[in-house]
């Protein structure tokens, strides 16, 4: 019953995601923001448009959007999100690299309009996501290591209850997946998906010359990403949260979405954008902090 | 019908199809027969391998010996027939794709591609010979006949001057290979006082020094061979040099001799190597993987690219065998059989898909008359089996799952993660070993992002490139079999039969999910509408496919992160009138750094040398009858 409910919740919990970013941004700018409901209402209206497509493009750029979104539900329903049990058991590995996926379809799509914002845009994209790689597996392997699994709700299942400031390897590799969080997920400040300017995208430059369903299924998927990345974060930072009973799971884990959404509104609030050439650096502190997490963990 | 006789049949069939491509007057017959031969003596020997492979244990065949006082037998073990399958798997491809691709020599008359298909069969033989070798010197026999046939097929176009530079510094590069091959077995022999590997693998080495030595002599052997970093120079001149078909033999099986080399040495012939050989080898493996990665993003020659790439995948195997044999050596069985099944997995992957770049490579060469993929693009349109071909194995080195590519990293990544997990100095170098894993991926992933859509999609920006057409089916019909083999290896579950993994039922799920967002999408358009138009263009609208995005500035950003060990050299030139500026030139050029930091020194200094060393040769017979005297003297002394 509540394997069933997972992708379910997921889905309606990823727009819920970005309309608590947008709703915390507006408020520390002195703003009221769209309403919650405001980023259902995009979505619902983009999925019943028909689409304009570029005369350059090919098959590629078809298939993009479904194989896009159908990762993320795929990717989604590896996550644990409310119970230890999930639908689809992954290998971690399989995890990350099932990543790379969409992200070669997205990219590809991007080149394939034959523009040059599409394909500035899959060269940023490209390039970002190469430097989180080794932060992401570093991290995912130290959780491994952890809860003594390969498994993703293995281990995220597998960590040992206790306090978790006592624990610096758990705060280290939380504090590593943030910041993979924020640059895979295209936030600033590595990527600011509310520019407006073509130039300085890398996010959006890409899905420029996406349309209708097509850019509604986009959507969705990367506020499916932000979701899953961030109920892998609130999971290993609060392990109870997996194990609760079932009336309060579903209220506990939009709560949990409802905090890194205000966390992640906060920080976008707080802070400008790097320049591109920065971004390099960024990712490397993130990978040197998750290699810290690991020698703690092997120290003890 | 037993297995000596087999091979000899198969041997026969290689030459006398190569010897009678000589004879035959018709270019087109010659091709077909020489190649076709080829071909029919592959697809037997790869179904000889794979029933062996399945049923046998290892076989020794005593042969004619020949050198008088010395035994030469055969010696084929599950190692030898994995590699012997791998071989004539992609000999069986190549061959096919042969005799398509070659047909372009044949309007020449000058009659030199009816020696192609000969040089082509010794080449496949070869390989047989030597990772069925079971003594030192017929190994050697195999290893220098494969060298020199490749060498005559690597300047097959010797008219032009490219080619024959990288035939030189292959010939250099392969000869002092042999030499440090020839080395280490030296050593060899002398503590065993054998030529057999038998003998070798059961008379283990007096102390840890001569073992290093002997691990030394032969890393610098079948390294240079196999193309691993440092020894990797000769790679990226001589596979684009050579015909498409000969590249994609030589990238995809070739160099895997250097693998085949190093893992008998370390897991047959060295009994029990200590921890730090292990390390080593994975440390060149992942420095191979890096630099050949990173050249790989910085070139703009389709072939020269896809050669980087295979340092690149031999960094990748390394890592796998080298952690290997660490993971042996420090007590860790089950990681380290998952290390070097991954290995091994990856050496059959790697062939496969570099078999079928290097062949989707030669069709677009064909077709736009390029190699340069700044001149390409759009190519989908009017070679679209070419097209899905290249972008199966674009996926799969990329090691995007479910692709095969993907199925041998993992095979490493379990074994990697589950040896790290026993803590000490070992996990130190496996974490390593996956960080740098990931990052290769990840680079990869940039390189044959930048490839397929460059060359692929978009808009055409040559002539050549908007009138390209798929070849015919003698290249189409390899290139879609090793597109398939790359998909179906990466998704049949026999890998994947582990305690805790569901890979295959991710994929099941990951199908299903695609198709019905896929039939969502086309329903949904059906009913609401698809407009085709022009593609944004920030409100103008005068594109032209000059104003796409290029690869070089594709590639641009992760080469300037990674400015500080590529170098860069750049060049600017303004031409000003006050202040305004009328010109500028801007060039920009990433050489190989070992091969103008070390290697070009070294070889200058080699010619001072060999100047001064010219003084001895004055042309006076007596003088030379001197040192010849002189050096028998010398001999009698010192060896008495």
């Amino acid at each position: 019953m509540e394997l069933a409910l997972q992708i379910p919740a997921y889905l309606v919990l990823a727009p819920f995601l970005v309309g608590i970013i947008r709703k915390a941004k507006a408020f520390l700018s002195c703003r009221q923001g769209p309403p919650l409901r405001q980023t259902y209402i995009d979505l619902f209206k983009l999925f019943r448009r028909g689409i304009v497509r570029s005369r350059t493009a090919s098959w590629v750029f078809d298939l993009s959007a479904p194989v896009i979104l159908g990762t993320s539900v795929v990717l989604a329903g590896a996550t644990p999100l409310f119970s230890r049990a999930v639908p689809l058991p992954m290998h971690f590995i399989l995890y990350i690299y099932l990543m790379s996926l969409p992200r070669f379809f997205q990219t590809l799509a991007g080149l394939d309009t034959g523009s040059a914002f599409g394909g500035l845009g899959s060269s940023r994209e490209a390039t970002v996501a190469a430097m989180a790689e080794p932060a992401l597996l570093l991290s995912l392997c130290g959780v491994g290591f952890l809860g003594k699994s390969q498994l993703l709700d293995g281990m995220l299942g597998g960590i040992p209850p206790g306090r978790i400031f006592l624990r610096p390897e758990l705060i280290l590799i939380a504090g590593t997946l943030f910041l993979v969080l924020l640059a895979e997920n295209s936030r600033i400040p590595v990527d600011d998906p509310a520019t407006h300017l073509e130039l300085t995208m890398i996010h959006e430059a890409m899905v420029l010359d996406h349309s209708g369903i097509d850019l509604g299924m986009i959507q969705l998927a990367a506020a499916l990403r932000l979701t899953v990345f961030s109920a892998l974060i609130t999971g290993l930072l609060f392990p109870g949260s997996l194990s609760l009973p079932p009336v309060l799971a579903l209220p506990a884990a939009a709560l949990k979405i409802a905090l890194s959404g205000l966390v992640v509104g906060v920080v976008e609030s707080g802070m400008a954008r790097m320049r591109l050439s920065r971004i390099a650096s960024f990712l490397m502190t993130a990978t040197v902090l998750a290699v810290i997490a690991l020698a703690v963990r092997f120290a003890r | 019908m037993g297995p000596p006789v087999f091979a000899f049949v198969i041997a026969l069939t290689y030459l006398i199809s190569g010897a009678a491509a000589l004879w035959i007057r018709s270019p087109r017959l010659s091709r077909i027969i020489g190649f076709g031969g080829g071909a029919v003596a592959s697809g037997m020997g790869l179904v000889a391998a794979l029933v062996r492979l399945l049923q046998g244990e290892p076989l020794r065949i005593a042969l004619p010996a020949p050198v008088p006082w010395v035994a030469s037998e055969l010696y084929v073990d599950g190692l030898s027939l994995f590699f012997l399958a791998v071989i004539f798997l992609v000999g069986f491809l190549s061959s096919v794709y042969a005799i398509g691709y070659m047909r372009k020599y044949d309007d020449e008359g000058r009659h030199r591609e009816k020696t192609a298909p000969l040089l082509f069969n010794l080449l496949l033989l070869c390989m047989a010979a030597v990772v069925s070798a079971g003594d030192m010197l017929s190994f050697l026999l195999g290893w220098e006949g494969m060298s020199l046939t490749s060498y005559f097929l690597v300047v097959f176009e010797h008219e032009r001057a490219e080619s024959r530079r990288a035939g030189l510094i292959y010939l250099i590069a392969t000869h002092i290979g042999t030499g440090g091959i020839l080395l280490a077995f030296l050593l060899l022999v002398q503590s065993t006082g054998s030529f057999s590997f038998h003998a070798f693998a059961h008379v283990p080495l007096p102390d840890v020094g001569t073992q290093a030595l002997a691990f030394g002599f032969a890393l610098l052997g079948f390294g240079t061979k196999a193309g691993m970093f440092p020894f990797h120079i000769w790679l990226p001149h001589a596979h684009p040099a050579a015909p498409s078909p000969v590249s994609a033999l030589m990238s995809g099986v070739m160099i895997k001799m250097g693998i085949y080399g190093i893992v008998r040495f370390l897991f047959y012939l060295l009994p029990a190597p200590p921890l730090a050989f292990g390390a080593v080898l994975a440390g060149l493996g992942l420095l191979s993987g890096i630099f050949g990665v990173l050249y790989a993003i910085a070139q703009h020659d389709l072939k020269r690219l896809l050669a980087f790439h295979s340092v690149e995948n031999i960094g990748i195997i390394l890592i796998g065998i080298g952690s290997a044999s660490a993971c042996e050596a420090a007590g860790f069985p089950g990681p380290s059989r998952l290390l070097l099944a991954g290995g091994l997995f990856h050496v059959l992957n790697h062939a496969l898909f570099k078999c079928l770049l290097f062949m989707g490579a030669g069709a677009v060469l064909q077709a736009t008359h390029t190699r340069n993929i700044e001149r390409m693009g759009g190519l989908m349109r009017g070679m679209p089996l070419t097209g899905i071909a290249f972008l199966a194995g674009s996926l799969a080195i990329s090691a995007v799952p479910p692709f095969n590519g993907f199925a041998s990293e993992f095979a490493m990544y379990r074994g990697l993660w589950e040896g790290a997990a026993g803590g000490g100095t070992l996990a130190a170098i496996l974490i390593t070993a996956m960080a740098g894993l990931a990052l290769i991926g990840g680079l990869a992933f940039i390189c044959f992002v930048k490839v397929v859509g460059t060359v692929f999609l978009g808009t055409p920006r040559s002539a050549a490139s908007s009138g390209a057409r798929d070849p015919g089916h003698a290249m189409i019909l390899p290139m879609a079999g090793a597109a398939f083999l790359c998909a179906a290896l990466g998704v049949v579950p026999f890998l994947y039969r582990f305690r805790d993994s569901g890979n295959v039922t991710v994929f099941a799920a990951l199908f299903v999910t695609i198709g019905i967002l896929a039939s969502v999408r086309a329903v949904s358009l059906r009913r609401n509408g698809k407009r085709v138009y022009e593609t944004w263009g920030c409100g103008f609208s005068y594109a032209t496919p000059r104003m796409q995005y290029t690869a070089s500035s594709f590639a641009d950003p992760i080469l300037h992160v990674f400015r500080g060990v590529l170098r860069p050299r750049t060049k600017k030139e303004e031409r000003l009138s006050g202040r305004f500026l009328l010109d500028l030139e801007y060039e920009t050029h990433i050489g190989d750094l070992f091969e103008n930091g070390l290697y070009l020194p070294l070889y200058r200094l080699f010619l001072r040398f060999a100047f001064f060393a010219r003084r001895l040769h004055t042309g006076y017979i007596h003088l030379y009858l001197g040192y010849i005297l002189g050096t028998i003297v010398l001999l009698l002394i010192l060896f008495r």
